[in-house]
């Protein structure tokens, strides 16, 4: 009854060419493919966590990319839409999460649910997830290559040079970038001025 | 505070990357230099810099390992836990698209598969919505191919979910995997694909993903398309895109996952809007794939199988696999057709195109099996069958079947006669399936589906069963056999697979066999061959091989014992009041009881074979109905029926009445409880199909067949512990066949074999006729000369009995596309329906004055069935033509006189022909016919092209033969000599060539094992 079976190296870098010039429907049928092999990548990366082994969790993208993607014929380009597609999502996937904690909460029973517990525990972080997500969003307006080089580095892990190769731009700029959006992120989600 | 400002944003950002540089009193001049006059601007880095300082880890650490962790741990659901009402078993499949869980609904007690979809599904509600909306329009489908969807829902994570019949099977993919598939094999795939197809595209719905891995194959090999809609959720809502390179790819099928390029329709690859033929061309696909095993279009890179798809034709399939028949060439290149216009436009075309295949191939293994071997062994086993019997435990038997007056019998039967051989059981004795005793808990549902899984065994291999019965213990068959015209009565003991001869081949028809409730004696009714042979009902000890049988008599329906024994409950019937009462008595028949009674058209149960069922505890009584639907108002409508069970508690005195689907059916019989208490098992032909099947249908309103093939079945009778039941497989193999003046031996006009039936010549020597080769039955013509058959009828509905007006102007035909049989009349060309008659009751048969002006049609109400009518050629109000039974009516050539099958009262006596006039109807001679000669409520009669006799079928010697009866007077003589097969209809061309629809009637016993038990 396995009713998908994406055989995805066929044809993701394709549709990573067709996503790249715009194509809408493109990225409709990559997100399944990168979803699953996300998937199919977490679990590989849990037996490991748990069979004592620390992994680095950014490789999870890299080697989820070097799966799908058929080597001989890769684009730089592409690389950089991949990781794209990943990195959101990554934050969907987590935000859909943290959402869902909520809503489990309230409907489970009418205790008015605290802050506190809406919030993800991101290794040894107390982070509210569903209010970084709106958060960005609103960063996402004002200024979309900070955004993007958070939903990059904080949800999908890569690092400042990765990050750089995948927007174009220099390492430099990713973390003066970085820099701000966090500021700006964290004055937003603390409330203050 | 406008951080939207670009020009500030700006600004503010380069300050702040600059302060951030700089430390302590540094940073602060720069600040006094930069933002001199900027208060606002400074106030914002400055806020930007306090955050900066204690935001500390803040993001520090990516979400990645989290969310890796999300997706690793929480996503899958594991055994035991709840979505909704349904209770996860274990997982069964995953994908991009989500995970498919074996579950259990707590409700229903049932198995179902779910189907949990990722969560980024849901966040385009415009897409969840076409969805969903599609995945209902194909759940209400309820056709046997097709997967049944039981719930679209929201996971409490808010992950679309769909609930769905649990098919227990394979994919057609892994069945192609294990093993090459056989031609016959592959075609029953197709032929059901299509089938689910038809009924899909009917309701407005294309798959747009058809593919071996959305095929399911149960162990018995029936076939069942997953996933209609799902493909909507991939699709975008306006396949537009405004990309300056060929995206032959990027357009690819909506829905198309992938990797399954190989599957996608020419058209789906240019991105074009899909529409039915694209399916057609997915079966193409699949069907080559099966029969060849390779693809049809291959290559290194999906884009060289797309350059393929749009491009190439697809090497023959005798490239892959030798001998393939040339037929099934044809039937793939048309499927595989570039542009969709050339294709078959409908997949019912291509349905009944492979069924004819596989209806040539049947025929042909057939031909080459040998004559069927008999029954020799049924001495021996006779013999051993006693042997194994003796010391068996002998109760008295006290109850006593009576006699049942035959008029009773006439208006009992079931209301749609024509399954000649369903009838046949029910129509002459009523005698029950052992009896069925009801050990449903009371409380709750039930845990398990009986029958979801089975087994079937053939028990008969010689295609001459007539009837069958299974022993209330499961343990014997009693089955009768036909053998050149002489029927036999047969024991078989199923464990030891041996067949004991109860009574020898004679003369007359055996119309229904039963097991008493103590399984001691097998029941049947009888009727000899002598010309005033009424139906006698007979009780034979089953170990009295040699024994006489006895006649008994039989005045109420049928009798179930409680289970201490002490009472019974019968339906009594009482036709000249149109009641039905139900009845309770001690055993020994004192202190009867009457608990209810029913003013037909109300019944209680559905024919003389309805038995009461008990409960457990002995409290309740149970019986199945079927009612046509009230609010059609169409009393006895030949669809529509709503079946029920009633329940009635003795203590209380309380009744209640359980509808159960509100499933269409266009005949149903064999009602019978499930011990088990879920439902209703019985034959049925559902709206609008070909064939009887065996249907489930469960207190929770759904439904289920148990079978689903191409065959009719024909009797139900359920083990008293409902863990098997047995029943007749039977399948009628036609074709058109053409005998010239002087020529011996007839030549087939048709090339496949199907079924056949009701054919006329039409004034241009064309023949029309009536087939369901296509699974729906429908009017074509066909030329004389052979050719392509033309369909004339595609409206829906089984159309039948087409006959020519004398100008060549009209055709009219009887079609239930308004649910009741009536008279419609098409232009010659199929164009223009107008529907003629308006009964609420049948109107069928229709034949054509000589003058065309009116239509004579045989008529039933539910007071005097088949009564003679004729309505106006082009409407309007009709009118009697005769007050006594009548069926099938003729007129000559010359338009004086009318003729027709004649009853004289409404009982049992022989059917005769009668000969009137016309007009006025004065009768003009009455004739006896032979009791070889089976006059049923659809049996063909025909004046001679001459005018002088009057041309019928006798079943004499056990082979149909044409036979005429000079209207002055004189012995019948016999017309033609075919030495095998029956006719089921006939006609002349011009120049005296005879056409007729002929062919074999296979039918066998075969057991139904549940095989969860």
């Amino acid at each position: 009854m396995l009713l998908f079976v994406p055989n995805a190296a066929e044809n993701i870098t394709e549709l990573l060419v067709g996503y790249s010039r715009g194509d809408k429907e493109a990225l409709d049928k990559l997100m399944p493919i990168v979803y699953d092999e996300l998937r199919h990548q977490a679990a590989r990366y849990l037996r490991r966590e748990q069979a004592g082994h620390t992994l680095q969790t950014t490789a999870l993208i890299h080697e989820a990319y070097v799966r799908l993607v058929d080597q001989r014929n890769v684009q730089w380009q592409n690389r950089a839409h991949f990781f794209g597609i990943a990195a959101q999502m990554m934050r969907r996937i987590l935000v859909d999460h943290a959402r869902t904690k909520k809503r489990a909460k309230r409907g489970g029973s009418d205790v008015r649910v605290s802050i506190a517990e809406t919030n993800v525990a991101v290794k040894g972080q107390d982070l509210d997830v569903v209010a970084l997500d709106e958060a960005l969003n609103r960063l996402s307006e004002i200024d979309e290559q900070q955004s993007r080089v958070v939903e990059l580095r904080f949800f999908s892990g890569l690092t400042v040079e990765e990050t750089a190769e995948v927007l174009g731009i220099s390492p430099a700029t990713v973390k003066r970038d970085w820099s701000m959006a966090k500021a700006w992120l964290h004055r937003e989600l603390s409330g203050d001025k | 505070m406008s951080d939207t400002d670009p020009q500030r944003w700006q600004r503010v950002k380069e300050i702040f990357e600059g302060a951030l540089e700089r430390h302590g009193a540094e940073r602060e001049a720069f600040l006094d230099r930069v933002c001199d006059g900027e208060a606002e601007v400074r106030e914002e880095v400055e806020s930007l810099l306090r955050s900066y300082e204690v935001a500390g880890s803040f993001m520090e650490s990516p979400a990645v390992a989290q969310a890796a962790d999300d997706l690793a741990r929480e996503e899958k659901l594991t055994a035991g836990q709840r979505v909704k009402h349904y209770e996860i078993v274990n997982l069964i499949g995953e994908g991009g698209m989500g995970e498919v869980y074996l579950a259990t609904d707590t409700i229903l007690g049932r198995r179902v598969a779910l189907k949990v979809l990722p969560a980024f599904v849901s966040k385009d509600p415009e897409r969840l919505r076409r969805f969903t909306q599609e995945a209902r329009a194909a759940s209400r489908l309820s056709h046997p191919n097709v997967c049944v969807v039981h719930e679209i829902g929201e996971t409490d994570e808010g992950r679309p979910f769909i609930a769905m019949e649990y098919v227990d099977g394979i994919t057609l993919r892994q069945r192609m995997r294990d093993r090459a598939m056989k031609l016959g094999d592959v075609l029953d795939v197709a032929i059901q694909i299509a089938d689910g197809l038809t009924a899909a595209h009917e309701a407005g719905i294309v798959h747009r993903d058809i593919k071996p891995e959305n095929i399911m194959i149960r162990p018995e090999g029936y076939v069942k398309i997953l996933d209609f809609g799902l493909a909507k959720l991939t699709e975008r809502h306006k396949s537009v895109t405004n990309t300056t390179m060929p995206t032959l790819l990027l357009h690819s099928s909506p829905g198309m996952v992938i990797g399954t390029a190989a599957y996608m329709s020419p058209e789906q690859a240019r991105g074009i809007a899909v529409d039915e033929r694209t399916d057609i061309w997915g079966l193409g696909v699949v069907l080559y794939e099966m029969a060849s095993g390779n693809p049809p279009f291959a290559g290194e890179t999906p884009t060289d199988v797309v350059v393929a798809i749009v491009e190439k034709d697809q090497p023959p399939i005798s490239q892959h696999v030798e001998g393939t028949p040339a037929e099934l060439e044809r039937i793939v290149r048309k499927a595989l057709r570039k542009d969709r216009n050339e294709r078959y436009q409908i997949v019912k075309e291509m349905a009944i195109d492979l069924r004819t295949l596989r209806r040539e191939l049947e025929v042909n293994s057939m031909l080459e099996r040998s004559v069927a071997p008999g029954h020799g062994s049924g001495a021996v086993a006779g013999s051993e069958y006693a042997r194994a019997s003796t010391g068996k435990d002998r109760v008295a038997e006290t109850d006593e079947l009576k006699h049942l007056p035959t008029a009773l019998l006439e208006g009992l039967f079931p209301r749609r006669p024509t399954w000649f051989w369903f009838l046949a059981g029910a129509i002459g004795i009523a005698l029950a399936i052992g009896g069925v005793y009801y050990k449903r808990q009371r409380s709750g549902p039930p845990l398990r589906i009986p029958f979801e899984r089975i087994d079937v065994t053939k028990l008969t291999t010689n295609g001459n069963a007539l009837m069958a019965a299974l022993s209330p213990d499961g343990k014997y068959v009693t089955y009768v056999t036909s053998d050149s015209g002489k029927e036999s009565l047969w024991l078989r003991q199923v464990a030891i697979n041996s067949n004991a001869q109860l009574i020898p081949p004679r003369e007359g028809r055996y119309l229904g066999v039963a097991f008493s409730p103590d399984g001691d004696y097998v029941y049947f009714g009888f009727a000899g061959s002598d010309r005033n042979g009424a139906v006698q009902i007979y009780r034979l000890p089953l170990l009295g091989i040699g024994a006489a049988a006895t006649k008994i008599e039989l005045q109420d329906g049928l009798y179930s014992m409680s289970h201490d024994r002490k009472r019974v409950a019968f339906i009594r019937y009482d036709p000249p009041n149109r009641t039905d009462s139900l009845v309770v008595a001690n055993a020994d028949g004192s202190g009867e009881q009457i608990l209810g009674t029913r003013k037909w058209p109300q019944r209680f149960g559905w024919d003389v074979l309805t038995r009461p069922v008990w409960t457990a505890d002995d409290r309740t009584l149970m019986l199945p109905a079927a009612n046509s639907d009230p609010v059609n108002t169409k009393p006895d409508a030949a669809a529509n029926y709503l079946v029920t069970i009633y329940e009635r508690d003795l203590v209380s005195g309380a009744e209640r009445t359980i509808p159960l689907s509100s499933q269409k059916f266009d005949e149903v019989g064999r009602l019978t409880v499930h011990p088990d208490g879920s439902g209703v098992i019985m034959l049925a032909k559902a709206y609008g199909a070909s064939f009887v099947q065996i249907w489930q249908l469960f207190r929770d309103g759904s439904l289920r067949s148990i079978t689903n093939d191409l065959s009719d079945y024909r009797e139900l009778s359920l083990r008293t512990d409902g863990s098997a039941l047995v029943t007749l497989q039977s399948q009628v193999l036609s074709k058109l066949w053409i005998l010239r003046q002087g020529e011996s031996k007839p030549t087939p006009l048709t090339s496949g074999t199907s079924r056949y039936y009701d054919l006329s010549v039409a004034p241009d020597d064309k023949i029309v006729y009536a087939s369901d080769a296509s699974g729906m039955a429908d009017i074509f013509e066909i030329a004389s000369t052979g050719g392509d058959p033309r369909p004339l009828t595609s409206a829906g509905g089984r159309n039948y009995a087409p006959v020519v007006s004398p100008d060549n102007r009209y055709i009219v035909f009887h079609s239930n596309r308004t649910s009741v049989f009536q008279l419609w009349r098409i232009d010659r060309d199929g164009s223009s329906p107008k529907q003629l008659t308006f009964a609420t009751t049948e109107s069928t048969w229709p034949v054509f004055s000589a003058d065309g002006k009116w239509i004579v049609f045989q008529h039933s109400d539910p007071g005097t069935p088949y009564t003679l009518w004729r309505v106006s050629v082009d409407g309007g109000t009709p009118e009697k033509v005769t007050d006594g039974l009548a069926i099938r009516p003729t007129i000559s050539p010359d338009g004086k006189l009318i003729a027709f099958w004649y009853n004289e009262a409404q009982q049992n006596s022989r059917w005769r022909l009668k000969v009137a006039q016309f007009e006025g109807g004065a009768t003009v001679n009455i004739f006896d016919v032979a009791p070889t000669v089976q006059v049923q409520w659809d049996t063909p009669l025909h004046w001679s092209a001459d005018g002088r006799s009057l041309v019928y079928v006798d079943h004499r010697g056990g082979i149909d033969n044409l036979w005429g009866q000079p209207i002055d007077g004189g012995e019948p003589k016999q017309l033609t000599n075919f030495e095998e097969g029956s006719i089921f209809a006939f006609g002349w061309l011009k120049d005296g060539t005879l056409v007729t629809s002929r062919g074999v009637i296979t039918s066998d016993v075969v057991l139904i094992k549940d095989a969860n038990r």
